[in-house]
């Protein structure tokens, strides 16, 4: 079938940079594909529903503990931008109006969260997918206390992290939703516990409630009010210490070390701020130099700056800068971040030429 | 510092204000190419690509369908015709020759074939976007009917290609293993029916 459409120039035929073969067609041909398929809505949903298969076995399901998985990455980069197409497709106006479902909205909410796992996240294309999938849900009747939209939440909430401060007040809001609902799930998995000692509390139950719980602490820290942010940070620590040690969940402590770092550097406690930001570097480091590795790095860095001592935090944030432009790319927001730092470092020494 | 912003192939406003730069603008240009004439509302100054003339669109045509002849002397009109009557567009001389030359037909017939489905809605050379946008909807329209009649399979893939990412479909997406397709077989889009 395709040499077929080859044949016809309705599509070409290539080879992508990693020589796997490609085709690409014209976004003309593309509108009048659709606008004709709107004439014949029957057609146009057993089109979507087919696409809909296609691309949800293209692309990856996310962790249920919402964990980054850099093994997808590869995958999840040729997949998005097809998911991105379908969802824009989905919301477009239309005299007929496609069919959603709890399917469809997972498969948006899983494109979504791949848009901010990755260490150049694409933020406004993760907001429409997950504003997608909520839009979906609502339509769908889904149950408005369902784990979908406590996953939502929550990644939409990092999301809108990325864009600052005006945005703020709706992560908050976002976080206080996503914990509630994790909550409410929680205590419903403990109590039958307790009614019933055969039926064990899901870890990933748990393991979400607590991450709501450090989201909601990072809001905090937003807001200067670091004490409520300890007073989070020191309740998922507790819970920590039951599931295992540094060893066994390196993931929770060294966030927990990075956490409460920047809690006491608030308090002005800058020897114990650099002693937990340090520490949650060398755990991060285990898996390797990533993308949060460096991310934890920069934080450290900005300790060190806040504690007085610039040389230091300079040569921190030069090492931080091409690292991010390896790994991230020279246009990755957190790259042009480390290029503004460096800048403003610079700046801070009096160095002004370099800081230009 | 003097730059040079370019944004390329842009669909909507919306997909690119965010980027745009409303600061440190002097002695710099954004540049923006898009097939939506709309979005010169949003530019200072805005110019329209020319298509190519006719004679050249006429020897593109014929380069599609005669690539390895030379063309008869009964096509060289219907060349010029048909450039004329898509304003020397280059996406639709690619289309015409495709579809002559996979049909193993002639530009004569295809002229013949165009004028008798759509002689009522065209008058000469396309002058705005909308005419150009319109015939190359017929264009495609020609082709589409076409293969919805002779390949309907590949009609249908190329429908499913509609809701794709234009710039990069792997071959892979399209291998697929439907459930519940009529052979009860594994679907293989790729395979030649």
């Amino acid at each position: 079938m395709t040499p077929d459409l080859v044949k016809r120039s309705l599509v070409h035929r290539e080879r992508d940079s990693n020589g796997d073969p490609v085709f690409t067609i014209h976004r003309a041909l593309q509108h009048t594909l659709l606008v004709k398929l709107d004439e014949d809505p029957t057609r146009r949903v057993e089109i979507f529903n087919q696409v809909h298969t296609i691309v949800r076995q293209f692309l990856p399901e996310t962790s249920p503990t919402q964990t980054p998985d850099e093994k997808l990455w590869p995958q999840l980069e040729k997949a998005v931008p097809h998911a991105l197409r379908l969802c824009r497709i989905y919301m477009s106006p239309s005299q007929n109006r496609l069919p959603g479902s709890i399917q469809l909205a997972r498969l948006f909410y899983d494109a979504g969260f791949h848009t901010w796992e990755q260490w150049n996240p694409t933020t406004k294309d993760g907001i429409i997918f997950l504003e997608t999938a909520e839009t979906i849900l609502r339509d769908s009747n889904y149950d408005i206390e369902g784990k979908l939209y406590a996953d939502i939440h929550s990644i939409m909430s990092m999301l809108l992290d990325q864009i600052g401060i005006s945005q703020r007040t709706a992560v908050v809001t976002r976080r206080t939703k996503a914990t509630a609902i994790r909550k409410k799930v929680l205590d419903l998995e403990i109590e039958k516990h307790r009614l019933d000692p055969a039926a064990l509390v899901d870890p990933v139950t748990e393991l979400l409630y607590y991450n709501a719980v450090n989201d909601e602490g990072r809001s905090c820290l937003q807001s200067n009010l670091f004490e409520e942010a300890g007073k989070a940070f020191e309740l998922c620590y507790g819970k920590y210490r039951e599931w295992g040690d540094e060893e066994t969940i390196p993931f929770e402590y060294a966030k927990y070390y990075h956490n409460m770092s920047y809690v006491h550097m608030y308090q002005g406690n800058y020897a114990e701020a650099l002693r937990l930001a340090t520490l949650g570097v060398k755990i991060t480091e285990r898996k390797g130099r990533s993308g949060r590795y460096w991310w934890f790095k920069y934080d450290l860095a900005c300790i060190e700056l806040q504690s007085g001592n610039l040389p230091l935090a300079l040569a921190s944030h030069l090492e931080i800068l091409e690292a991010r432009e390896k790994i991230c790319g020279p246009a990755s927001e957190m790259t042009i971040e480390s290029d503004y730092t460096v800048g403003a470092m610079y700046h801070h020494l009096g160095k002004l030429e370099l800081a230009e | 510092m003097r730059w040079l912003l370019i944004f390329d192939n842009v669909e909507d406003w919306d997909s690119v204000k965010l980027y745009v730069p409303s600061v440190s603008r002097s002695n710099s240009v954004i540049l923006m190419t898009s097939q939506v004439e709309d979005l010169k509302h949003w530019t200072t100054f805005h110019h329209q690509m020319k298509s190519l003339e006719i004679g050249v669109g006429a020897d593109l045509l014929l380069k599609f369908v005669y690539s390895d002849t030379e063309p008869p002397e009964s096509e060289l009109e219907p060349a010029r015709y048909l450039s004329e009557l898509f304003g020397g567009l280059p996406l639709a001389m690619a289309h015409i020759g495709g579809f002559v030359s996979q049909k193993q037909g002639s530009l004569s017939k295809y002229r013949d074939q165009a004028d008798r489905n759509f002689a009522s809605s065209w008058r000469g050379k396309p002058s705005t976007v909308q005419e150009y946008e319109r015939r190359l909807e017929n264009v495609f329209d020609i082709a589409l009917t076409e293969l919805s009649n002779s390949r309907p399979k590949a009609r249908q893939l190329i429908d499913v290609m509609a809701f794709l990412n234009p710039d990069s479909i792997p071959e892979a997406l399209l291998i697929t293993n439907l459930e519940g397709s009529s052979s009860g077989h594994p679907h293989t889009y790729t395979e030649d029916e």
